[in-house]
Formats: structure tokens, C-alpha cells, sequence
């Protein structure tokens, strides 16, 4: 006895198939189907536990992230700027991340991505400043330099480089745009200081730093 | 006028499946058995009305083998057909006694 | 309405006859009215052809039974049935062509989907086996070679936030140097390990370079096998491994001393 099912009974019994693997393809994290569960799997990486976004942005820059989108998150304990690219076979997935801790009690904490494809290169430094005081920022580093040999170079932060976040919080994101990032990359380690209205020093830290190279 | 035609065929083989499954030519027998010789619808034009039938979900198809070992399609109804009949019958009798009462026609 | 048919057979034959319509047969009726429509399915059509085919074939028969010719039975049966261009008239309505698209789309996600599935549910049935032989039986994944190198067992296991960090086996490679051997999976199922722990040893009286080791590794894993070759001082019944996670540290005692065989 075979039972005849009319052409909406079908597709109605189709889309619940359908459903019914989307829900164990996501459950199984076989399969990331929105942006932001890729975000997850580049935070679990970090260990960084629950996040919520700060930020999300799009930046076509670089080939690869033609088809990415960009995302600045927060834990409990650590910062996050990662980039989650879509790949039509695998979905969403985690292309590159930077994260910094933020339960050192520091008054600011500051890292730096960088991604480079081919002649391409994209920068952004992200962090959060929690000491209200803090009005100005500097950057400190040591270059390669020529043939005097190393050098200290400075840069101050713009205005524009930070933002007061949703929950009140002060935070930093910037471009490396007109920055020379190429040449910073080869040197030890930069610093950045963070001084009050009237110049004094409030705080100083290294900035975690986080290179990337994908293949033309 | 063809409209209503279809929709008064649709409500008689809803009464008829509600005695039990048939299938197409059954019910063309019953009808006119039942309906004493006064309806005796050109036959093609069932399928019709029960593929609708079976589209809008009153009423569900299945296969089953006759004496003859063809397959037949035996048609049942479905909870929701059963509901329609119900107030489509209750429509029709509220309908034939007002026209009864403007006839001025009492039932023997 | 139309008169009985239980006696005489209906009036419709004489009526289409009189207007000069041909009497078909069988076949040309449901070939008639399924020419008719558009957008449906073969085996829609095959399903429609049977029923009308079937309904003919029955009401031939009764004919018969009173006595009718084979052939005049079916012309009759035909005939009865109703203007085939009617029929398929009414039947195009039945079958729109919104939810044949509908249930064609559907079918094209679903066959992909299926096969996605298969490779990727797979791979996570896998990845839930790799997690539990990694708690109950670690040894498995290790060679011949590597097993027969183990001297001890251990079970010591640190917290790493979502991750778990299992030392599970010493052993002692060729080069007379101590092995210790863990492993990493993450408390969730289905869940990678996280990339940011590290493990280097310590012992008060150890040369650094000897004992320093990182952890670091990269790709995505479901369980991380790792091992690390020490130089313990002599005499040293134990090191001391320091876990870091994140900006997190913990520190445990790894024996690195075993019950030589007689």
C-alpha cells in the first residue's frame, strides 16, 4: 500500500530534511553557516569562553578578504580582531585573529593584526583603554633604520582612532593605512604609552603583535 | 454558473468519503446510487475535483491492489476534509431551508 | 441533470457523436487529455493515465457484463468520461507550476546538502571517536615503535579554560632521553582544541636550554598528540611542567623515574 503525496506535501517534507541537517551540520560545528559562529571558533581557539562584538566591518582590501568580514569582539579577559572568511564548500570559517588579554590590570591594552597577500597589506591596531584620564596615546618603536643603524621612531594616535563602545567602554581601532607598516615589521617589539591631559606617562604596553601571510 | 458546479461536486465527495475510502469509479456508483439517479456527473471531470481535493489537503490518496491485481487509488479523508464537510454541509442545509422557507415549501 | 446510466449507459456518447466528435478508445482519450497539460511531471502524468485508464477499464467491464462488444464498451466508456479538453482543463489547475519549482529547488539544496553532510557529519563521528579514545585509551594512536618506549602511565590532567591538557605516558627515547608524552582536547564535542597553551619544564638545578620546550601548533585538531624530549638533572625524581594558557599558568609534577625491570 504505497501512499501518494501531493507536489506541497513533498516540498514541505523536503524543507524539513533540509532543516533537520542544517541543525546537526551546526550542532556537530561540522559546518558555520553565519559569520558569527566562525567568530566563536576563532575565540574557542583563543580560549576567550563567551564574547560579545564589538565592532563589525568589511574591509576588501586584501584578495582574501574580498569575501570576509571583520570583527572586533570582547570576553571577560581578552580582546579579539579576527577576520572570518565564507568559502561556498566549507562555509564560514576563521582566517586570521590577534587576541590580547585585558585582566592584567593594565589601563590600556592594545594589539596589532597585520595580513599580507602579495604587494597587499592590511593593518589595523585594536585595543581598549580603561583609565578614563588617558587623552593622548604614543607608539614606540625601534626600526631597522639605515646605515646609522636602529633608530627610535614615534607616532601619536589621532582622535578618530577611538570610539566609546555600547556598554561605555573606551576603545581603539585604527588603520595602519598611512602608516608604514611594512617597515615596522622588522624591528622588536613596539610599545605604546598612554599619557593624561597634562602629558603625564599613565601607562605603558607592549603591543601583542600578530603577522599573517596568505598566497597569491 | 461552471464555478458552482464544481464547488457542489466538491462538497458530494466529501459526503461520500465520509462513509469510507473509495475510489474514482466507486464513487461515480454511489453517487448515482444514493443520489436515487439525480446525479450522474460526466465522469472525467471527478479527477479533477478530487486532485483539488487532494491539493488543498481534504483529502489524502493512497494505492492498493483491486481483484483484478491493477492498482487502484483509493481516496480517504483527511482530518481537515472532515472538518470542511462538516461546516460546508451545515452551510448548505441553512442555505436549502431559507430558500424552503421562501418557497413557503414545509417537508412531508 | 443527465439521465441513469445503471441501466442504458449514459447519454453523453450519443450527445459528443451528434456533434461530430470522434469515439475514441482508451488510449486516445488519456493520451487527449494529458497532452493538455503543461508542467507536469512524467510520472505525475503516468499516475494520471493510470487512474483515468483504470476508471474506463472498470466501467468497459460492467458494459460487458450486460452484454455489450468489447470494443463498443470502451468507445462507450470513453465517451462517458467527458470532453477531454475539459478535463484537462480543470486538471492544469490541480498542478500549478509554483510548487513544482518549489519542490525542484528544494530537491537540487537537498541533494547537495546530503552530500556535504555525508563528508562532514563524517568527519565530526570521527572527531567524537578521536575525543574518546583520547580520555580512555591515549596509547592507541601511538606506533609500535613509540609504545614499546613507554616505561610509565600517568593520568595527570590540568584545566586549559575549554580545553583539557592530559600528560598520560613517560617514556624513554633511543637517545637515552626522557619522553613525556600528552595530550589536548577540548571539553566540548565537536569542538577544536584551543591554539594558545604551552607547556615548558622546569627543575630547580636544570641547565634552561635543556628543559625549555613550547608548545605551539596550528592547525585545527580535534586532539592534539604531542610529546617532548627532556634531559632531566640526575637524580631528579621529578620536573615541573608549566602549563600557560592565554595569561593564565599552572604548574604540576610530571615524575620522570620508573620501576626498572629485573
Amino acid at each position: 500500500m504505497r501512499k501518494y503525496r501531493s507536489r506541497k506535501e513533498k516540498a514541505f517534507r523536503r524543507a524539513a530534511v533540509i532543516a533537520l541537517l542544517i541543525a546537526a551540520l551546526c550542532a556537530t560545528n561540522a559546518m558555520n553557516f553565519l559569520p558569527r559562529q566562525a567568530v566563536r571558533d576563532a575565540a574557542d581557539s583563543q580560549n576567550m569562553g563567551e564574547f560579545t562584538v564589538i565592532r563589525s566591518f568589511y574591509d576588501g582590501k586584501l584578495r582574501c578578504y574580498r569575501m570576509a568580514r571583520q570583527y572586533m569582539v570582547e570576553s571577560a579577559d581578552a580582546l579579539l580582531l579576527c577576520a572570518v572568511g565564507f568559502d561556498p564548500l566549507m562555509g564560514w570559517y576563521d582566517r586570521d585573529w590577534c587576541a590580547v588579554s585585558t585582566d592584567d590590570g593594565n589601563g590600556i591594552h592594545m594589539g596589532y593584526r597585520g595580513h599580507q597577500q602579495g604587494e597587499a597589506y592590511s593593518g589595523y591596531f585594536f585595543g581598549r583603554l580603561d583609565d578614563e584620564n588617558i587623552a593622548q596615546m604614543k607608539l614606540r618603536w625601534k626600526d631597522a633604520g639605515d646605515d646609522n643603524g636602529e633608530r627610535w621612531c614615534e607616532k601619536t594616535l589621532d582622535e578618530d582612532a577611538f570610539f566609546r563602545g555600547e556598554n561605555g567602554k573606551r576603545y581603539l581601532l585604527w588603520e595602519a593605512d598611512s602608516f608604514d607598516a611594512t617597515n615596522t615589521r622588522w624591528f622588536h617589539g613596539m610599545t605604546a604609552y598612554a599619557y593624561d591631559e597634562a602629558g603625564k606617562l599613565l601607562a605603558e604596553e607592549e603591543v601583542r603583535w600578530h603577522d599573517w601571510g596568505t598566497k597569491e | 454558473m461552471k464555478k458552482q458546479n464544481m464547488e457542489h461536486t466538491r462538497l458530494l465527495v466529501l459526503g461520500l468519503l465520509s462513509s469510507g475510502d473509495m475510489y474514482g469509479y466507486q464513487m461515480i456508483v454511489e453517487l448515482e446510487r444514493r443520489s436515487d439517479g439525480t446525479f450522474a456527473m460526466k465522469e472525467g471531470t471527478l479527477y479533477p475535483v478530487l486532485h483539488g481535493l487532494e491539493k488543498d489537503g481534504l483529502v489524502d490518496a493512497y494505492e492498493q491492489a483491486a481483484p483484478t491485481g491493477r492498482m487502484r487509488k483509493y481516496y480517504r479523508l483527511t482530518r481537515k476534509g472532515k472538518e470542511a464537510l462538516k461546516t460546508e454541509a451545515q452551510d448548505w442545509r441553512r442555505y436549502a431551508a431559507a430558500v424552503d422557507a421562501v418557497l413557503g415549501v414545509s417537508f412531508a | 441533470m443527465e439521465t441513469i446510466r445503471s441501466g442504458s449507459g449514459c447519454s453523453a456518447g450519443r450527445e459528443l457523436c451528434l456533434k461530430g466528435v470522434k469515439c475514441m478508445n482508451r488510449g486516445e482519450y488519456t493520451a487527449a487529455v494529458l497532452k493538455g497539460l503543461r508542467h507536469v511531471t512524467a510520472s505525475e502524468k503516468e499516475q494520471i493515465r493510470k487512474e483515468l485508464d483504470g476508471h474506463m477499464e472498470d466501467h468497459a467491464l460492467e458494459l460487458m457484463e450486460r452484454g455489450w462488444e468489447r470494443e463498443e464498451a470502451e468507445e462507450k466508456a470513453a465517451a462517458c468520461m467527458g470532453d477531454p479538453m475539459e478535463v484537462s482543463k480543470e486538471l492544469q489547475k490541480c498542478y500549478s507550476y509554483g510548487w513544482l519549482i518549489v519542490g525542484r529547488v528544494l530537491g537540487v539544496v537537498l541533494v547537495l546538502l546530503v552530500l556535504l553532510s555525508v563528508t562532514e557529519l563524517g568527519s565530526a563521528g570521527y572527531g567524537l571517536v578521536m575525543q574518546w579514545q583520547a580520555q580512555h585509551n591515549p596509547t592507541k594512536h601511538m606506533g609500535e615503535e613509540q609504545r614499546a618506549q613507554i616505561r610509565r602511565e600517568l593520568d595527570i590532567t590540568v584545566d586549559c579554560g575549554n580545553s583539557v591538557l592530559q600528560f598520560y605516558a613517560v617514556g624513554e627515547s633511543e637517545e637515552g632521553e626522557t619522553t613525556v608524552h600528552y595530550l589536548i582536547y577540548n571539553k566540548t564535542p565537536f569542538r577544536f582544541v584551543a591554539k594558545n597553551i604551552g607547556i615548558r619544564y622546569e627543575h630547580p638545578e636544570a641547565d634552561e636550554h635543556e628543559m625549555d620546550r613550547g608548545g605551539g601548533y596550528f592547525s585545527d585538531a580535534w586532539v592534539h598528540y604531542g610529546n617532548d624530549d627532556l634531559v632531566p638533572p640526575k637524580g631528579a625524581e621529578s620536573v615541573t611542567a608549566v602549563v600557560t594558557w592565554g595569561s593564565r599558568e599552572t604548574r604540576v609534577e610530571i615524575p620522570v623515574t620508573w620501576e626498572v625491570a629485573a
